[in-house]
């Protein structure tokens, strides 16, 4: 563990909101589907429940995880932390590694967060039927993972930009990069279904996050996603990571 | 510049391309049309959630209707509560809106009960409240079913037909088939004939009938409050009286 990595971890865990996500969300999870109309329907439960689950996981967790990167970005470029820890590396890829050590710090509580809400989605809603248990749990694991490799460059994003501006302007940024990937960019569908230039454009500028909801999947019931479309998912994000990343070197700043 | 600084700069153009050849490589073609849900994030149309927010937003549709076009609140004033909405929802200026802002307010509802009946079509309320504001409230006169109303009305069958544990859709088919059945003599949908339509709603009905034994015998019936109770007996008996004629 890097220097960087050991700091975030103990940052967030000296920090109060850990425990206010520890006790909130699970209460929240537990709150959201008793608000489903189900008195007719008992079985809209159990899906509500995944759901509940993996909404809180994309919006709330997603958004603390941004604003954490990028507080600590602010705070340790100001308190001259990262000239200290830049001065310490050695002299090849220097940028790059505080920037990996951090990285990896934030996938930590990521990791965290996908398995807390595995759990609340495989304990709450487990389908009865063996064979149809394990296609749950197979596409529920496809989701953390999903999950992961679009959040985590994300956040090293939101820390780094953090570094050259205020930590407010980086989460605002980051957030509405994510946002617009994963709310509008599939209602775009129709727009960019056209031949016209800048539909094309849009088609590949635009980070098509919204892939990696499988909720309709869980809902409905669908099975895990077939190994090519999984593959394809996983280039796809890994090449928007591999962007997100190098973005992230060239606009870090260690200087106060 | 130092060799370091040249060997990173080299890196991270290296990982820009390779994740650039990656997005390119992979990026998903962008599809057509779709049906209902359409783009759902997290799934909310036609889950648990979307029942939810499609019975807040009736409420939502009933303020701006009677605020925004009639004027007035019909709120209760006998009780506090009732008495504070009317506090809130008191017309105190004395101009009358104009006719654009009126036109705006009709395609707003008209905009809201569309997002309404599309997180759940099988929605009794939502779903005949579009089809009178499709139909009574048409810009154009002389209109009834339109090819709108028309897809409104086989897209609640499309998804009540699949149900088989509760019995409200059932009525809300049997009421979107009957709309259908109404208008028929003036604007025929080319897709069904006319007894189609009257065996589709006496199905709807013995389903519904079905589903709520079931639920009588389990108990889950009683668990609904009496006044949704009464309004669904209510509805049943009006679609009742209305396929005994047929």
């Amino acid at each position: 563990m890097t220097l960087l990595t050991r700091l975030y971890l103990s940052t967030i865990l000296a920090n109060r909101t850990i425990a206010v996500l520890a006790v909130g969300l699970p209460i929240l999870a537990y709150c959201l589907p008793q608000l489903v109309p189900a008195t007719l329907k008992p079985s809209l439960i159990e899906p509500a429940r995944a759901q509940a689950g993996w909404i809180l996981l994309w919006t709330v967790c997603t958004g603390w995880l941004f604003l954490s990167a990028a507080s600590s970005g602010e705070e340790w470029r100001r308190s001259g932390f990262l000239v200290y820890a830049f001065s310490r590396e050695a002299a090849r890829f220097r940028r790059l590694r505080l920037i990996a050590g951090s990285a990896i710090g934030f996938s930590a509580p990521a990791i965290l967060f996908v398995f807390g809400t595995f759990l609340t989605s495989v304990v709450g809603a487990l389908p009865g039927d063996p064979k149809e248990a394990e296609l749950w749990i197979i596409l529920n694991l496809q989701s953390g993972v999903l999950y992961l490799a679009i959040v985590i460059p994300l956040a090293t994003l939101a820390f780094s930009l953090a570094t050259r501006f205020s930590s407010t302007v980086s989460w605002i940024l980051v957030s509405c990069h994510f946002g617009f990937g994963f709310f509008f960019q599939g209602g775009l569908a129709p727009y960019l279904a056209s031949s016209s230039l800048p539909g094309q454009l849009m088609n590949l500028l635009g980070p098509h996050f919204h892939l990696a909801d499988l909720t309709e999947r869980l809902v409905f019931k669908m099975g895990p996603l077939p190994f090519s479309g999984l593959a394809q998912f996983l280039g796809y994000f890994s090449g928007w990571g591999l962007v997100t990343m190098a973005i992230a070197i060239l606009i870090f700043r260690t200087r106060q | 510049m130092k060799r370091q600084d040249l060997a990173q700069g080299a890196l991270v153009v290296f990982l820009f391309f390779l994740g650039w050849t990656l997005i390119v490589k992979n990026v998903p073609a962008p599809g057509t049309a779709t049906n209902w849900p359409g783009h759902n994030p997290f799934a909310i149309r036609g889950s648990g959630y979307g029942k939810m927010l499609s019975r807040f937003a009736e409420q939502d549709i009933d303020r701006a209707w009677h605020i925004g076009l009639e004027g007035e609140d019909h709120s209760d004033s006998s009780t506090l509560h009732g008495r504070f909405r009317l506090f809130k929802s008191t017309r105190t200026s004395s101009v009358p809106l104009s006719a654009s802002h009126r036109r705006h307010i009709r395609t707003d509802i008209r905009r809201k009960l569309y997002e309404a009946f599309l997180l759940d079509p099988t929605n009794y309320t939502t779903y005949d409240a579009l089809h009178f504001f499709l139909t009574a409230m048409s810009d154009i006169p002389g209109e009834t079913i339109s090819s709108e109303t028309a897809a409104a009305a086989s897209l609640v069958w499309e998804v009540a037909a699949r149900e088989d544990e509760d019995p409200e859709p059932w009525l809300t088919a049997a009421v979107a088939m009957m709309n259908l059945d109404l208008e028929f003599d003036h604007s025929p949908v080319p897709s069904l004939t006319e007894p189609e339509l009257h065996h589709r709603i006496k199905e709807a009905l013995r389903s519904f009938d079905r589903l709520r034994e079931q639920s009588l015998a389990d108990g889950r019936w009683s668990e609904l409050s009496n006044q949704r109770r009464t309004e669904i007996e209510a509805r049943r008996d009006f679609l009742g009286r209305y396929a005994e004629r047929l």
